[in-house]
């Protein structure tokens, strides 16, 4: 059996050396022995070379989003990367781009899910159910959803975004507002009567939404082909149909902008 | 006004020195032995770290503050009651 030796450059920091600066350790891995991932590969380098490697990981199917981090420059979880068989280059292991570091690959989400608890991800009513059991949804409202609820909360996207980079204590993210969209629009005509006050609540501080500068990396990056670009676009588009038009001076009329939505 | 003798404290510096008054305000609410054990175990730590962590460090400064944010958010919590610490030797086990 050939033995394909693929190099893994991973970032290595610990607080319990705290005078050593971080930087990239490099671990040989017979492919031939591993599985096709790169979880799989750190799970072997934990397992069979140097147990003090930290990662996140829980489902290894994807779908909790734990093992995020940065492969070869891209954000994506590991358990869902296949390893890059070409052996004369080493694959860079990192942990999420502009976070802060706890240890080796695992850093600081506490920021990004305060963010998320923020929007206030549940249902909402105003008035109680018609029958007085539930809230039906038929099946074409269900398949607005689609694209919408399969966000597994991985990060991946909110750290590939620079305007979150800059600004991450005011600018919600892809994700927190890939998540808002969700609860205002998609239940808009289906069950949530809060959208109003939703939408209101995001726009009133120009940083929680607009910040968005439309570089569109979230959408490039998801893991999970989601598009948190077009959920901020119609969210944009929205915020700004639902605003009365006020008549300016004559003397401040200019050409407005309009932002031209998909 | 006279010269005061007191050096000015950079950015980093206020940061910690703010960190060590809300562990103490913390420690305030909890009862009169806990907060006692609490404000025993809160100054040893940061004055271990004072002489032992270079000033320059900081990426390690940084991430204690970060770290001891998270404690003062679980000590805070009403449910917790007090901090214990536990001291482990590890030069003088002894293998038979």
């Amino acid at each position: 059996m050939r033995s394909l030796r693929k190099e893994f450059k991973i970032y290595r920091w610990s607080p319990d050396y705290p005078d050593r600066k971080p930087f990239l350790q490099s671990y040989f891995v017979d492919l031939s022995s591993c599985g096709p991932m790169v979880l799989d590969a750190l799970q072997k380098i934990k397992a069979e070379e140097d147990s003090s490697l930290s990662y996140r990981r829980s489902c290894r199917e994807g779908i909790c989003g734990s093992c995020s981090m940065n492969i070869d420059g891209t954000n994506t979880v590991a358990c869902l990367k296949p390893i890059d068989t070409n052996t004369s280059t080493p694959t860079y292991i990192t942990p999420l781009p502009h976070m802060f570091v706890i240890k080796d690959l695992v850093v600081d989400l506490t920021n990004f899910y305060n963010q998320y608890k923020s929007i206030e991800p549940w249902l909402k009513t105003k008035k109680a159910a018609p029958d007085g059991r539930e809230n039906r949804q038929t099946p074409a409202e269900r398949r607005k959803l689609d694209g919408l609820y399969e966000c597994i909360l991985c990060a991946c996207c909110s750290t590939a975004c620079p305007a979150y980079w800059w600004n991450p204590e005011e600018f919600l993210g892809p994700a927190a507002l890939l998540h808002a969209y969700r609860w205002i629009f998609v239940l808009l005509y289906s069950r949530d009567e809060y959208t109003d006050e939703r939408l209101q609540a995001l726009t009133e501080n120009e940083n929680r939404l607009y910040r968005c500068r439309t570089i569109q990396n979230c959408t490039a990056t998801c893991p999970k082909s989601l598009n948190p670009a077009r959920a901020i676009n119609n969210m944009r588009k929205m915020q700004k149909l639902s605003v009365p038009l006020l008549p300016l001076p004559a003397d401040k009329i200019k050409v407005a902008s309009s932002s031209a939505m998909i | 006004m006279g010269a005061s003798s007191r050096p000015k404290l950079s950015g980093l510096q206020k940061q910690v020195l703010a960190l060590y008054r809300e562990f103490l305000r913390a420690a305030r609410a909890k009862s009169t032995e806990d907060r006692k054990q609490i404000e025993l175990i809160v100054s040893e730590q940061f004055r271990r770290n004072l002489t032992q962590v270079d000033r320059k460090n900081f990426l390690y400064i940084e991430h204690l503050l970060r770290r001891g944010k998270h404690q003062l958010d679980q000590l805070k919590n009403p449910a917790t009651i007090g901090l214990s610490s536990l001291n482990v030797k590890v030069s003088d086990v002894k293998h038979s």
